[in-house]
């Protein structure tokens, strides 16, 4: 090889070397560069993406409980049976459905129906409703037996349950089908009840990959904390039992709500709205009467015809009304409950004092209006407490006009009645009408001092009433008093927030001085429970703007607010119904028996004692004493023990049965049948009409008819307006029947 | 002697004489050939696995036979450092006959499983002849330039071996094989330049080729719209189908980081990346070994290629020496294109990556290639390690 041959042949090589190596350590760098640092972080998520499957399992939602730990809402694990008809063959169809059907036996899970899901050609259908363990399980070994493995499987879910049904409801709210708490304080402690959902990162491979390891990572669930209520679960049902009778008895149209407060403190010991609606079946429409109203509605407008849209969205809009918690959202015109805050106002400022009295001709006139008192003849010359009992308008607006518009403003302020009570329950509202950036005119003042044209929640009312009464103490209302963990142990204790003193000690007493007078004498006679110090105040509101139609009745909100005991006040009730359907619209009616069955149910269980008046231990129910299997004489004389009289029936020496039976509550005087002889005939009444009739009146048709009466309710200047055993049926002489007493009450 | 009685002498030579040994062969290199074939298998072991667990049925299945190849062909690696690299000299006519036999055979033998015609199935083996086409065309090239020095400068001698290069190409390029079509015109272009290739020539195929290519753009022979390219610039387009393999392919280096997932701990092994043990093989190696591991690989190919070119440069005679190159900067250029195309810097086109992809054949053939070029510095003046 020639020298410069050579050279040449080495320079060129050298170039090729350099080239390549240049080339190939620039692109290949740039290629993993790019891949690896550049777009690395994208890419291996994407792979992370498809290599992992992450499952995630639902943590179990935390219970509710009462004051007193019952459990008020609860999670368990059920699991939804599914299929995946697509894979299944034709001939094992029919058997499936059947089987199927029979393992799950609920109702709207026939075979049929399961067939018919079975014949889509579908990868996932559901049948039925979520079963429990045990379903569950023969439906696993079901499985296995026939080895459908691969096209019927079950899921895992918690499903919410209510165990008490309707039971506060409004104040529970619901859960949706995600476990998400909906209305109620399933959705204001939502984030606290939820807990934090678990995952499953397990390794996932295309079809046929086995992998030599079983690569899986578990995040337990932690289940959601538990949260325990100021609601007692007692009271809640007596507030309920008494609320639902009441919209029945008085055809309420538009619902009824009902709040206890423990005055002292600001909880919530039961609040209701009726009619309300099952958590377990939150979608069920319970206002049925409603959708068919604004059903004919809709058909009058349309001219006689409905789309399935226009029925849909009056359903939807019907639901959300029953979900309503009517406590907490619904702003209403108080009426004359109100008073409570204009006195107290006027007594604290001194612009109204004890001796103060009034003239009422019937009417007052406010600048160019004129304001008629209920009672028509007018009330004539008053004291304060006479005011409060008659419920005089004229009186009350005169406090107003006295009390002056700066300083109502002040207490309508301070008793929080412009502002949110901040309960924790979602959807409180407030009136946006409130005249709070100038003085009001006299007219206005006039129509605030007894409660018309301002509008304010049941729940900011209570919660000035309660401070009107309990020393003067505003307390921020609350639902829940505690949140525990899963296992029990105390997370957060929620005390009682005092916003401010609205008034001192000594109002509060006359407060509640002159409520107590308003139930012993005046309008809220019928709350008056025999044996115990009850105040209150009855309200009745026309609804003025809600417009009636030429000859349509109008239409009032009835209510009543009640404290027990008025010496020493612990609770307070406030009860309003929403046009009720019947005559003598008058919350002293309507609305006061009501909230004196609940005193009277509530005040023995929270252990006020009560002391009878003598009258009142007259009348006094006494216990029937155990006589069956004993000799006649001693039977005789166990029952004149009790201060009760006896008939014996038959010729026998021993009592083989009683009328009515041991350990029944009668009054006292009342009579004990005894049968001497098994082969005497049993000796049946008929039961009176007792509607109507004094109690005097009554107790005379009752002895006639051979029967036991006990008496409900108040019992002077009452009529009876309702009775436990219907007109008319055949009862065995002795039984002890239930007749409810109220005074008329027109004038508020 | 004349010339003509000294070639007959040479001709002459006993096909034993070429198997004296004659000196050491160039350890350096030697421990490159079997550093990188160890590191290799390692990774076809890691990477094959899961596939061969789940289509063949044993997870040994493709490591087992490849260490059988590369035994044997260890074997052969050593005979071939032993003979003397100028018997391939009166070998090169046999091996274009049976190269061109084989190329052409090729094409008429049926398309196997969606495949061109590209593999020649003989009784035990089966290979792709456009393997074999690149070491003949290197043997030929080789031979060629050496033989016919002085004509170097010819044109008309030059644009006969363009002529042989082209042959090459078109054949390959008959099996619709483009990847293996310009691996082999570029290894004959590198031989041609080295050779003493006119630069004007050069200069002017460049233009001829630019010009070419633009003009094949612009007609639409070469369509910016066909899947290959369409499918290169966005895999995301068909991730199910078309862009699946390059995607794949992406996860799993992108996956590997810094310092990769640790050997075996691939996860995209498991039939996310298809067939890992072929063409692909790298992304599992860059997912386990991260951008280090890579890194170093490709820097091992680096020196295998700075070794060749080192024996090359040193080897006594033009022959030894373009054969020592056209081999080396085959190999070379064979492992740039793989990472590229697993990196999806170029189109993805069917390019196995020397001493790791799977296929007994094709490293048999290597490593003898290898054995060719370590019985050049047996004779060349390489300083010995």
């Amino acid at each position: 090889m020639a020298k410069e041959n050579k050279r040449k042949l080495w320079l060129r090589a050298l170039v090729v070397l350099l080239i390549f190596v240049f080339f190939g350590v620039f692109s290949t760098g740039y290629g993993l560069i790019n891949t690896i640092f550049v777009n690395g972080e994208k890419y291996s998520r994407l792979a992370e993406q498809q290599q992992l499957q992450d499952i995630v399992t639902k943590a179990k939602r935390g219970n509710i409980y009462d004051k007193n730990m019952n459990v008020l809402a609860t999670s368990a694990t059920v699991w939804q049976i599914f299929v995946a008809p697509a894979n299944m063959k034709d001939e094992v169809k029919d058997s499936v459905a059947e089987n199927l059907a029979n393992l799950l036996n609920q109702k709207k899970c026939t075979k049929e129906k399961v067939l018919e899901k079975l014949n889509k050609s579908t990868n996932y259908e559901t049948i039925g409703q979520p079963v429990e363990q045990d379903t569950a399980n023969k439906i696993r070994e079901y499985i296995s037996k026939e080895k459908l493995g691969s096209v019927i499987g079950l899921t895992e879910t918690n499903e919410r349950y209510y165990p008490n049904g309707n039971l506060a409801s409004t104040v529970l709210g619901f859960v949706g089908t995600d476990n998400q708490g909906l209305g109620g304080v399933e959705a204001q402690y939502d984030n606290t009840l939820t807990g934090t959902a678990g995952r499953v990162i397990a390794a996932k491979t295309p079809a046929g990959a086995e992998l030599p390891f079983s690569y899986e990572k578990v995040i337990d669930a932690k289940e959601g904390d538990s949260v325990v209520l100021t609601i007692d679960e007692y009271i809640q049902s007596v507030v309920e039992k008494y609320l639902q009778e009441n919209v029945e008895q008085n055809r309420v149209n538009n619902r009824a709500a009902c709040i206890v407060m423990d005055v002292n403190s600001g909880e919530i010991l039961a609040m209701a709205t009726k009619p309300d609606f099952d958590p377990n079946d939150p979608l069920e429409i319970t206002l049925k009467s409603r959708v068919k109203k604004e059903i004919k509605k809709k058909k009058e407008s349309n001219g006689g015809t409905i789309t399935d849209k226009e029925k849909a969205e009056i359903e939807s809009a019907v639901m959300q009304e029953q979900w309503r918690n009517k406590a907490v959202s619904d702003i209403y015109e108080p009426g004359s409950v109100f008073k409570i805050v204009t006195a107290s106002a006027a007594l604290e400022e001194k612009t109204l004092s004890d001796s103060d009295t009034f003239d009422c001709p019937g009417y007052i006139k406010i600048a160019d209006r004129t304001y008629k008192c209920a009672h028509r003849e007018g009330h004539g010359h008053q004291s304060l407490s006479q005011a409060f009992m008659n419920s005089c308008n004229p009186a009350f607006i005169t406090i107003g006009q006295r009390l002056g518009a700066a300083n109502f403003m002040k207490y309508r302020k301070s008793f929080g009645l412009e502002d949110k009570t901040g309960v924790d329950l979602p959807g409180e509202s407030i009136s946006s009408t409130h005249n709070t950036t100038g003085l009001m005119t006299n007219v206005e003042l006039a129509s605030e001092s007894f409660g018309q044209t301002l509008k304010i929640t049941p729940i900011q009312l209570i919660t000035a009433i309660s401070a009107a009464v309990n020393g003067g103490y505003l307390y921020q209302p609350h639902v829940v008093k505690q949140v525990q963990d899963a296992d029990g142990n105390v997370k957060q204790t929620v005390s009682s927030t005092l916003v401010r003193q609205v008034i001192s000690n000594d109002t509060s007493k006359a407060i509640c001085h002159y409520l107590e007078g308003v139930v012993s004498e005046g309008t809220g006679k019928n709350a008056y429970v025999p044996g115990y110090r009850i105040g209150g105040k009855t309200g009745t509101a026309e609804k003025t703007d809600i417009g009636t139609k030429e000859g349509e009745a109008k239409k009032y909100i009835c209510s009543f607010c009640g404290i027990a005991p008025a010496d020493n006040p612990q609770i307070a009730i406030l009860m309003l119904i929403d046009e009720p359907g019947v005559d003598s619209p008058y919350g002293g009616t309507l609305v006061a028996p009501s909230v004196g069955k609940m005193f009277e149910e509530i005040l023995p269980y929270l252990g006020v004692s009560a002391n009878y008046t003598d009258s009142e231990a007259k009348d006094l129910a006494a216990s029937t004493p155990s006589v069956v299997g004993e000799s006649v004489d001693k039977a005789k004389k166990e029952i004149e023990k009790k201060g009760l009289i006896y008939t014996v029936i038959g010729g026998g020496k021993t009592v083989t049965a009683q009328s009515p039976s041991g350990s029944s509550v009668i009054p006292s005087g009342g009579k004990v049948v005894l049968y001497t002889d098994t082969t005497a005939k049993k000796k049946k009444a008929k039961v009176p009409d007792f509607k109507g009739l004094t109690v005097s009146e009554a107790n005379e048709r009752a002895v006639e008819a051979g029967l036991n009466m006990y008496i409900n309710g108040n019992t002077s200047d009452s009529t009876a307006y309702a009775q436990s055993i219907e007109v008319g049926k055949k009862v065995e002489v002795g039984t002890v029947i239930t007749v409810s007493f109220r005074e008329i009450v027109t004038v508020e | 002697m004349t010339e003509k009685a000294k070639t007959k002498v040479k001709n002459k030579r006993s096909w034993l004489s070429y198997f004296k040994k004659t000196g050491n062969f160039d350890l350096t290199f030697f421990f490159l050939v079997t550093g990188l074939t160890v590191v290799g298998l390692i990774m076809l072991f890691s990477a094959s696995a899961p596939y061969a667990a789940s289509h063949r049925g044993s997870s040994y299945y493709f490591i087992l036979r490849q260490l059988g190849f590369a035994v044997f062909g260890f074997v052969l690696m050593m005979l071939a450092s032993r003979a003397d690299y100028h018997i391939w000299q009166r070998l090169v006519g046999l091996v274009f006959i049976l190269t061109m036999v084989m190329l052409i055979g090729v094409l008429f033998t049926t398309a196997q499983k969606g495949q061109f015609h590209r593999w020649l199935d003989i009784g035990l083996i089966r290979f792709q002849p456009s393997e074999i086409g690149k070491f003949s065309l290197i043997l030929l090239l080789s031979y060629l330039i050496a033989k016919n020095q002085k004509r170097m400068t010819d044109f008309k001698y030059q644009m006969f071996l363009l002529m042989v290069i082209g042959l090459f190409c078109g054949l390959v390029l008959a099996e619709n094989h483009l990847s293996a079509t310009v691996l082999i015109f570029l290894i004959g272009l590198v031989l041609m330049f080295v050779g003493g290739m006119s630069l004007k020539l050069l200069g002017g195929m460049g233009i001829l080729g630019i010009s070419g290519f633009l003009m094949a753009v612009f007609t639409g022979l070469i369509s910016y719209a066909s899947d290959r390219i369409k499918y290169w610039q966005n895999p995301w387009l068909d991730t199910k189908d078309k862009g699946f393999q390059t995607i794949q392919s992406l996860l799993a280096i992108g996956s590997g980081g810094l310092m990769g997932r640790g050997i075996g701990q691939s996860n995209q092994k498991y039939l996310w990346l298809p067939e890992p043990q072929n063409d692909f093989i790298f992304s599992v190696v860059c997912e386990e070994l991260g951008f280090i591991g890579a890194a170093l690989i490709i820097v091992g190919f680096g020196l295998l290629v700075w070794r060749g070119f080192v024996i090359a440069l040193k080897a006594p005679d033009k022959f030894g020496m373009l054969m020592a190159i056209g081999l080396v900067f085959q190999v070379g250029l064979q492992a740039v294109l793989n990472v590229l195309v697993v990196t999806n810097t170029i189109p993805n086109t069917g390019i196995s990556l020397p001493f790791f992809s799977y296929g007994g054949t094709s490293l048999v053939m290597l490593l003898v290639q290898m054995g060719i070029v370590l019985n050049i510095s047996r004779s060349s003046k390489v300083e010995k390690v």
